[in-house]
Formats: C-alpha cells, sequence, structure tokens
C-alpha cells in the first residue's frame, strides 16, 4: 500500500510526532478510510525511509490518540468510530470549494473550445430525448459471444515480446489490418491494401482524425440531410461550416452540391444504405459525385455502417472500389455485427493521405487494446465473422418480413408507402396531421418501439418520420404490438378530431 | 490429384492454427488460379488422410473457406470452388490513380512541418517495463473472468463518456491514498489515448499563439503537442530544485498554461521543492492561467519519501493533474486519468462525449478489479526495489568504467538516469558504441526546446535485467576505449562536482551519492 506523507520540517518537534501527525491528517482527510488497514510497518518503513522504531512510537501515539486500533495477529486498523468531534472533520480538508463551478467564466474557453463544448452540450442533450433503444444492433441472442469469449480469453494466454513490438504501431496492429484489407476485397471489392487501413480505438476518433487533418474553422463540410447526428457533431466541434445536402431516391442530391457557394473540401455519405432513408446510391449518381470530388479537389467520406445486411437486393460496390481520383475515405467498424461494446473500428485511406493519416492517428491515438485486436484477427480470419452476418441475416430477414406484414395490416391507412433498404431499421411517414408527440405517446403506451428521425436533420424536420428497428422485434408478438399501437393512435385521431 | 497441388504443408513451429494453415494454403491455390473454378475439391476426409490431421481440423478450415464465399458447400454433394470469387465478382477494371493535392488543414500543416524538422517520427520504440516482470498470470486471470462476463451486461453497457464508474472509483481512491491528489470520481477522467489528454486541453483551452510554459529541457511529446495546437513556447530552465520559478515570473505576459512534472522532471529527475510549489501556485492563481501537473512517473522514487502531488497543495483549483500507468503495466494497459478542476467538469464532459466516448468495458472493468484486489500497489512496490537495484548496480558500473569522467543525476527517481560525458569522447564515438552494444541509452537532444546539451544522455535502466544490462554496458566501455584517442589526464576535474540538493532532501541523498572529490 502506497501512502503519500509530507513531513514538515521542524527541529523542535521529533520525527515520530511529525510522522504521526501526518499519518493523523491523512486518517482526517479522508485519504485512509476508516476501518481500512494501516500500511505494516515493514512496508511503510521501506516507502518512506524512517526506521521501524520510529514508525512502531507514530502508531503507538496514534493509538493513544484513539484513532487507531491494533489487533493481535491481523495488523493495525483506523478507528471505525473516531473519538469526539473529529469524525465530523472527515473528507471536509479535501473537499474542493463549491463556489467554483458558479465563477466559471466561458470566455476562459478558447474560441474553438467554445465550438466544441457547445456542440457536445448539443449532442449531450439529444442524446437524452433517444430512447435507449439500441436501434442498430445485432441481437443479443445472436452476439457470438461463444466464439468471441473463447478467442479473447485465447489471446489472454499467449502474449509474446513479439506482440509488444507489433503494438506501437500507430495504424494498428499488421495482422489485423492486413485481416481487414482482405476481408473489405471480399465483401466491398476495395483492393487498397493493408498499408492503407487504419485502426482506430473508438469509433470516434475515425472522424476526428479526418477533420483534424483536413478541416480549419469555416470550411465547408457537405453532409448528406438527413445524416447520421453522431459524426456531424464530430466535424461540427472543429468549427467546420455544416452545408446540408439533400437526399433523393438516387442518393445525394448532385444540383443541390453544385449550387454551394463554395465548394467542400469534405463529402460525408452513406451511400450503400443512406442512413436512416436506406436509400442506394445508384451507380450514375456514384460516378458523378466521384468527379465532382475530383474537379473541387474534396474528399469523400464513405460511411459503410451498415453494408453487412441487405435483403434481397444485389450489393453495389462501394465508392471506394469504383474511385479513379484516390479521393475517397471508406469507414466502417464492427459493432453492428458483434456487440455494441465492442468499439474497434477502421478507414481505408486513400493513397495520398497514408502518411500524414499515420501522422495525426500517432498523435491522437498511439496504442490500441491489444487482446481484442487478436481476437478480432482471429474472428474474421477464420471465417467466424462472414458466418456469423450470414447467420444473423436469416434472423433479421425473418423479423423484418413479420413487421412489415404486422404494418401493412395495421397502420396502412396511417402512414405513406414503405422505402425499401438494407440494414436493421424501416422508415415510417406518417400522414400529415399526426403529430409526432401523440405518435411517441401511443407508442410508449403500446411497446412499440420506435424513434423520431429528428435528431438526423439540421434543418427542418420532416414531421412524422420515424425509424422502427427490427433487430429485437420478436416475431410471435410484434403483430399484437403493431395492432395495439395502430388502435390507441386510431382512438386518439378520432377523439381529437370529435374536440373539433 | 488436386490435393497435391494444393501444397498442404503444416508447420507446426507456427502460432498460426492448422486449421487457418490448411485454409490459407487452399485460398492461396484458388487465387492464383492453381485450381480452377467450378473444380470439385478433395472431401474432408481425403485432406485429414492426406496429411495426418484430424477431420474436424479439416472440416474447420473447409468452413471458413465457405464462409468467406471461395468455395460453395451443397449438402449431399462435393465442394466447389465458386465461380465468382469473392473481391473480383464485379470484374472492375484497374484504375489508374490520379495523383492530388492535398490542402490540409493548419494542424495538419504543422504535423507535417514538425514531421519534416524531426520533432515527430512515425516509429516510436515502445518504453515500458519487461513483459516477463509483470504479474501476467494475475492479469489473465482477471481480463478471462471478465470475458466469461462478457456476456448481457456488458453487451448493453451505455457508454459514460468519462469512463467505466468502477474504475474511476477505484481510481480515485488509489490517487487520493497514494498521492494526496483532491478528487472524487466525478472529477476523474478515464481517457483509452493517453495523447488525447493534452490535446483535449488545448482545444479547450489555447488559441493560435497562446504562450505556453514548459521545462527546459522537457517531455518532447507533450512539447509536440502544444505545437501542433499552434501555440507559442517559453522553455523555462530547470535547477536541481525543479522548475525555476524566477524565469517565469519575469516571463512579459503569463502563460496561458504551465506543464510541469513536479514529483519527477524529465529528464534532469529533479523535483520541484515545497517552496516553489507554493509560489508555483500562487503565481498561476493570481495570472488566471492553469497548471498541468504531469506525474507520469511518480511511482518511482527510490530514496526520501514520495512527495504529495502538486494538485494536493492547490487551494484555488487551478491544476489539471494527469496520470497514467503507462510505466507501470504497459503493454497490458494503455489507459490515462486526468483529473479536471471543479469549474472544467462541465465543459469536459460535453468535449470528451465527441471526442471519446466508447472505451473497452472489458479493460476497464479488469483494470479496477486490478486496483481493487490490491494487484496494482503490489506491482509497484515490487517495481520499485527491482529499479533501486538496477539503478546502484548501473552507478556502480559507471563509477568503475568512468570514475571521475562523467556526471551522474543526483536525483534518484524515475526509470532513467541522466549522465553527463566529459569531454573525453566524442558525441559520435559515443552513439556509435551505443549501436552497436544495444545499450539502452539515447542522448537528450529531443528533450531540448533550443540548444541541447552536449554529451548528455539518458540510459533506461528499468527496460532490461541486471545481468543483461552489465553484459551490454561491458561491451559498450569495451568498444569504446579501443576507440579511444585522448587520454583521461586531459580532463578538467574541477568540473565535475555534483548538484548537491538542498533542503528536507540532503540527508537522504548524501550517503547515496557517489563519492566524487570536490577539489583536486
Amino acid at each position: 500500500m502506497t501512502i503519500a506523507i509530507y513531513l514538515e520540517y521542524k527541529s523542535d518537534v521529533a520525527l515520530y510526532r511529525r510522522l504521526s501527525d501526518a499519518l493523523r491528517k491523512a486518517i482526517l482527510e479522508g485519504r485512509l478510510k476508516l476501518g481500512q488497514s494501516m500500511p505494516s510497518i515493514r512496508e511503510l518503513s521501506e516507502s518512506i525511509k524512517l526506521s521501524r522504531s520510529t514508525i512502531l512510537k507514530a502508531y503507538a501515539d496514534l493509538q493513544n490518540q484513539g484513532l487507531v486500533v491494533a489487533l493481535s495477529g491481523s495488523g493495525t486498523f483506523v478507528s471505525t468510530t473516531l473519538p469526539g468531534d473529529l469524525s465530523e472533520l472527515i473528507g471536509s480538508a479535501l473537499s474542493s470549494p463549491s463556489d467554483r463551478s458558479g465563477s466559471f467564466n466561458e470566455a476562459t474557453l478558447s474560441e474553438r473550445g467554445q465550438t466544441l463544448v457547445k456542440v457536445g452540450r448539443k449532442q449531450t442533450n439529444e442524446h437524452v430525448h433517444v430512447p435507449a433503444i439500441e436501434y442498430g444492433g445485432t441481437p443479443i441472442e445472436l452476439s457470438p459471444m461463444r466464439d468471441w469469449k473463447t478467442l479473447l480469453i485465447k489471446h489472454c494466454n499467449v502474449s509474446s515480446e513479439e506482440r509488444v513490438a507489433e503494438m506501437i504501431e500507430p495504424l494498428g496492429l499488421p495482422r489485423l489490418r492486413e485481416a481487414i484489407a482482405a476481408y473489405v476485397l471480399r465483401r466491398r471489392s476495395i483492393a487498397s491494401g493493408a498499408q492503407n487501413v487504419c485502426i482506430f480505438g473508438s469509433k470516434q476518433l475515425r472522424l476526428e482524425l479526418i477533420g483534424r487533418l483536413l478541416l480549419d474553422a469555416e470550411d465547408v463540410v457537405a453532409y448528406e440531410e438527413p445524416g447520421y447526428p453522431e459524426n456531424r457533431h464530430t466535424l461540427e466541434s472543429m468549427g467546420a461550416t455544416i452545408a446540408p445536402i439533400e437526399i433523393d431516391s438516387e442518393g445525394l442530391s448532385m444540383s443541390a452540391l453544385q449550387a454551394l457557394p463554395s465548394p467542400p473540401k469534405l463529402i460525408y455519405i452513406s451511400p450503400s444504405h443512406q442512413d436512416p432513408l436506406g436509400y442506394v446510391m445508384s451507380m450514375r449518381r456514384r460516378h458523378e459525385l466521384l468527379d465532382y470530388a475530383a474537379t473541387t479537389g474534396a474528399f469523400i467520406i464513405e460511411d459503410d455502417f451498415d453494408n453487412e445486411f441487405r435483403y434481397g437486393k444485389p450489393i453495389l460496390p462501394s465508392l471506394k472500389a469504383i474511385d479513379p481520383y484516390d479521393c475517397v475515405i471508406y469507414i466502417a467498424s464492427f459493432w453492428k455485427v458483434l456487440y455494441q461494446s465492442l468499439r474497434l473500428s477502421y478507414a481505408v485511406f486513400p493513397d495520398c493521405l497514408v502518411n500524414i493519416g499515420a501522422l495525426g492517428k500517432g498523435y491522437l491515438e498511439r496504442h490500441l487494446p491489444l487482446v481484442e485486436q487478436l481476437a478480432l484477427t482471429d474472428f474474421i480470419n477464420d471465417g467466424f465473422m462472414e458466418k456469423h452476418v450470414k447467420c444473423t441475416q436469416r434472423v433479421l430477414e425473418v423479423r423484418r418480413q413479420a413487421l412489415i406484414l404486422a404494418i401493412t395490416r395495421y397502420l396502412k391507412n396511417l402512414i405513406g408507402p414503405l422505402t425499401d433498404g438494407g440494414g436493421t431499421h424501416l422508415i415510417l411517414n406518417f400522414n400529415p396531421g399526426i403529430t409526432s408527440s401523440l405518435i411517441e405517446r401511443t407508442a410508449r403506451e403500446s411497446g412499440f418501439t420506435l424513434m423520431s428521425t429528428r435528431p438526423y436533420y439540421m434543418n427542418e424536420t420532416a414531421d412524422g418520420q420515424f425509424i422502427v428497428p427490427f433487430a429485437r422485434v420478436d416475431k410471435y408478438t410484434i403483430n399484437d404490438t403493431v395492432s395495439r399501437f395502430a388502435d390507441l393512435l386510431q382512438k386518439a385521431l378520432w377523439s381529437s378530431s370529435d374536440d373539433n | 490429384m488436386i490435393i497435391d497441388r494444393l501444397n498442404l504443408v503444416i508447420d507446426s513451429a507456427s502460432t498460426t492454427g492448422i486449421s487457418r494453415q490448411i485454409a490459407d494454403a487452399i485460398k492461396q491455390a484458388i487465387i492464383e488460379k492453381q485450381i480452377s473454378p467450378g473444380v470439385v475439391l478433395p472431401s474432408v476426409r481425403d485432406i485429414a488422410t492426406a496429411i495426418n490431421i484430424s477431420r474436424s481440423t479439416a472440416a474447420r478450415a473447409m468452413d471458413a473457406l465457405a464462409a468467406q464465399g471461395y468455395v460453395m458447400a451443397k449438402m449431399g454433394s462435393a465442394t466447389r470452388v465458386c465461380s465468382h470469387l469473392p473481391g473480383q465478382s464485379q470484374a472492375l477494371p484497374t484504375l489508374p490513380v490520379v495523383p492530388r493535392t492535398i490542402c490540409l488543414s493548419r494542424f495538419g500543416q504543422r504535423l507535417n512541418q514538425r514531421f519534416e524538422a524531426g520533432g515527430i517520427s512515425l516509429n516510436v520504440p515502445y518504453v515500458g517495463p519487461l513483459l516477463r516482470e509483470l504479474p501476467l498470470n494475475i492479469w489473465r486471470n482477471i481480463l478471462a473472468r471478465h470475458c466469461h462476463k462478457a456476456s448481457k451486461d456488458e453487451i448493453q453497457y451505455v457508454p459514460e463518456p468519462f469512463g467505466y464508474q468502477p474504475l474511476r472509483e477505484a481510481y480515485s481512491s488509489y490517487l487520493i491514498r497514494a498521492r494526496a491528489v483532491k478528487v472524487n470520481p466525478g472529477r476523474l477522467i478515464v481517457f483509452a489515448s493517453r495523447n488525447l489528454r493534452l490535446d483535449l486541453i488545448c482545444r479547450l483551452l489555447l488559441k493560435e499563439g497562446d504562450l505556453v510554459a514548459i521545462e527546459e529541457p522537457g517531455f518532447s511529446a507533450a512539447r509536440e503537442q502544444f505545437l501542433a495546437n499552434g501555440a507559442c513556447l517559453a522553455p523555462i530552465e530547470v535547477d536541481n530544485q525543479g522548475l525555476i520559478v524566477e524565469q517565469l515570473f519575469a516571463l512579459e505576459t503569463p502563460p496561458r498554461l504551465i506543464y510541469v512534472t513536479p514529483s519527477h522532471q524529465v529528464p534532469t529527475g529533479a523535483v520541484i521543492t515545497m517552496k516553489r510549489r507554493q509560489q508555483l501556485l500562487d503565481y498561476a492563481a493570481k495570472n488566471n492561467c492553469y497548471i498541468i501537473e504531469d506525474d507520469y512517473d511518480s511511482e518511482f522514487r527510490y530514496y526520501g519519501r514520495p512527495l504529495p502531488s502538486l494538485q494536493g497543495l492547490d487551494t484555488n483549483d487551478r491544476t489539471i493533474y494527469l496520470a497514467c500507468l503507462w510505466n507501470i503495466m504497459a503493454p497490458v494497459s494503455r489507459i490515462g486519468f486526468m483529473v479536471v478542476p471543479e469549474a472544467l467538469v462541465e465543459p469536459l464532459a460535453a468535449a470528451k462525449g465527441l471526442v471519446e466516448r466508447d472505451m473497452s468495458v472489458v479493460e476497464q472493468a479488469a483494470i479496477s478489479d486490478f486496483i481493487n484486489e490490491g494487484h496494482l500497489e503490489k506491482l509497484i512496490r515490487k517495481q520499485r526495489i527491482r529499479y533501486a537495484a538496477r539503478r546502484q548496480n548501473l552507478l556502480t558500473h559507471l563509477r568503475k568504467a568512468f570514475g571521475q569522467t562523467i556526471w551522474t543525476a543526483p536525483e534518484c527517481a524515475g526509470l532513467g538516469l541522466l549522465v553527463r560525458f566529459r569531454g573525453s569522447y566524442t558525441a559520435e564515438q559515443i552513439e556509435q558504441t551505443v549501436l552497436q552494444s544495444h545499450l539502452p541509452m539515447s542522448n537528450t537532444r529531443t528533450y531540448y526546446q533550443g540548444a541541447a546539451r552536449n554529451l548528455e544522455y539518458i540510459i533506461n535502466f528499468a527496460a532490461m535485467e541486471d545481468y543483461e544490462l552489465s553484459e551490454r554496458f561491458e561491451l559498450f566501455v569495451a568498444l569504446l576505449n579501443s576507440g579511444l584517442l585522448q587520454s583521461s589526464q586531459q580532463l578538467n576535474l574541477l568540473d565535475c562536482r555534483p548538484i548537491v540538493p538542498v533542503g528536507d532532501e540532503t540527508l537522504v541523498h548524501t550517503h547515496n551519492l557517489p563519492q566524487i572529490p570536490t577539489s583536486v
């Protein structure tokens, strides 16, 4: 046990007394808790370089004051009850003055600090409104936890010096980068090779790195509208101006992009499955976008967040795979496939950003969790990943069908046509005149899980637009739930029209 | 036979599993078109008997290939190579890559400039405790326990921007006890990436051109982080009592941030005295600047008592305290901690949520157990004893080989020993010899913002076991002397006087100091 002790220098006070005062202070400050064992005499004498007899004397002194008790055969302990008024003093010495927080002045932050805090607060507030339904994740019962655990434990058991050397690579464990390069080649036809792959310990760091390297304050970022709020916030927190670009059924609207007063430095899109609307960007649009990026010098961030799940539709090659101009940064992660708290994610850089990307990565994050990286390498290389995706997709397909069936049966009159898409959720557009608050309240009462797309929009919100996740839908009860929801909603609508 | 074309050879010495080796070999053959699409592959049983492995191993290899889309298994018929191979199915033409000019942000440009100037490098060598000296068995057990548990509650873990609550509780009680830091779990922030700590502070508090006071010489990684954020630096020199605060007071404009390593200055090892600590805190309160106390290897003090932290003395709440487990537990843990003033808690909570909200739960949970069960402090104690012995051993060697021609820093803390050679060798000779003998010794050039001190080196005694260090040291001395031209009589012994520590520390140090004549 280590304990910080500062002995004040006073020539007229005996050393043991100075020590017992210091220990007394430690007890009163709450650094040594009531009932906790005191450091052993041998240990203390080693760490503070005083002779054992001095410490013995100091302990005896404390015992006389009633602050510690010595139990023969087990050691010395801080008393559980302190004599007199002392117990009221405990902890008071360490607590910091509380009036400080009130005196905090925003102006002490730098300008970019203020932007950062402002955006951070906005995000925190939005998170409060979003019900904690984890609309994207794989259903828990399908999580490949057994295989994953086996791999984790296997790698806890092997640790060699050679792996330590691998760990200092800021771009990530080399063998995991190779595994991911092979994986994106197999699944998404991206032929960049392992040297372009960069592993991140947290999924927010991907956009943090890209944004920090390429964006100054006031630079323009074209961001799909609606689009994933978290990534938008990260870019916004660097002071960038976000230009929302609307989405049509072919993907990002090119005319809106070309109408921007100044060309963007970054374009953020999710082409394989637009988040949240679910559109797939057409092949023609993809080429147009690439040409646009090439002429303006912009970089495209392709967020391939849930490419794994699609139903019946052929998968288009990723934007990165057809990019002749070296301008696409591909980002993806595994948490949707594996489990929520696995936060390893990755980016595939274009060749021109590999060097500066490595520099920036080393600056932001140099070391990643070793065991999880090793386990993930095996998970991909031994085929668990694809096996698991296939098996999950089969289950999701059934749940999706059950949900669509229930919705078309009971909600047909209340919503617009369903859009098709992959991923793990559906989008419902309720008829105009049904307010969002009514829908949310009814959903809560009937136990139907849905979530407004409000946070996804920067400007005006499409009212009555909701995300319905189906990854955790129970195919046997969903019918009842939706019918209950439809009944309640219908009743509420009738009663409100009666009032009018 | 196809099986002969597959070239299935098992390397039993490899760390790769047998089924993976077989799968890789078959995949290779398919990609290189040695087996054409549509061809029937040998059965699991054939593969198993041909190379004498179990059928389940062979079956696992075929399963992996099927999952990845290289072969097609159909019930009731043989396994065939897929006609469309993954990754090539789109038949994309190979695209000519048009070279691009990149327009970096100012941050990116500064990073690039510092790289070209040699300030930062891509490959930083690993410095940390020896893996074989860590309690890996205990760590494995704890980790395995949490991996087993990693089921429902951890799958559903909702990330907390400040880090896993039990870990914050465990570490803050350690800090209160061992370092007298004023902290509660609400003010302690866990960072999965240590580098983000200073970066976040810079983003919050610094604008381009703001002044930051740093120690000269000092920790180069911190200096580079300030530079990358566009700060102007005010190097403040260091003597044997730590930061020379008078130089700080003499600055025309007070700095926005003061970065110090009070418990053990990097690289000199000096400890800031109590008097200067008080002066520093008063100055910070009067001039509204924040002090960043990097307490990164305060655990390793070999003589004298552990001093309480600067943050613990601060009554004005102007100190940001940084600590990490790297020097104790790397590579097992890479986690960093930061204790922030009350006033900064709310802004930092907002900012941290944007930058790094999600961190590995398994790792954080395992570390909190490691601390709570007392393993951390046991480990620190063992390391302290071990490193003190190594340091002593190194001192004996240095004394024997170089006698009066070397000066060693008297401060007994940290994982490295600062030495200065006195003229008898050139820097080139020494550095050449270090390379040849693989002695863990490097020059201190990177620690200086301005002109570096000549012939000053730091020896990482903690990074090597005693016998290994002795061996390499002897080799180093032998190589150095074989190329030596100058005789040792020409040395000026007057310069060899060590800096004598003052104050309460004096008594503790003197009997450990190498005996050096004070006059000739």
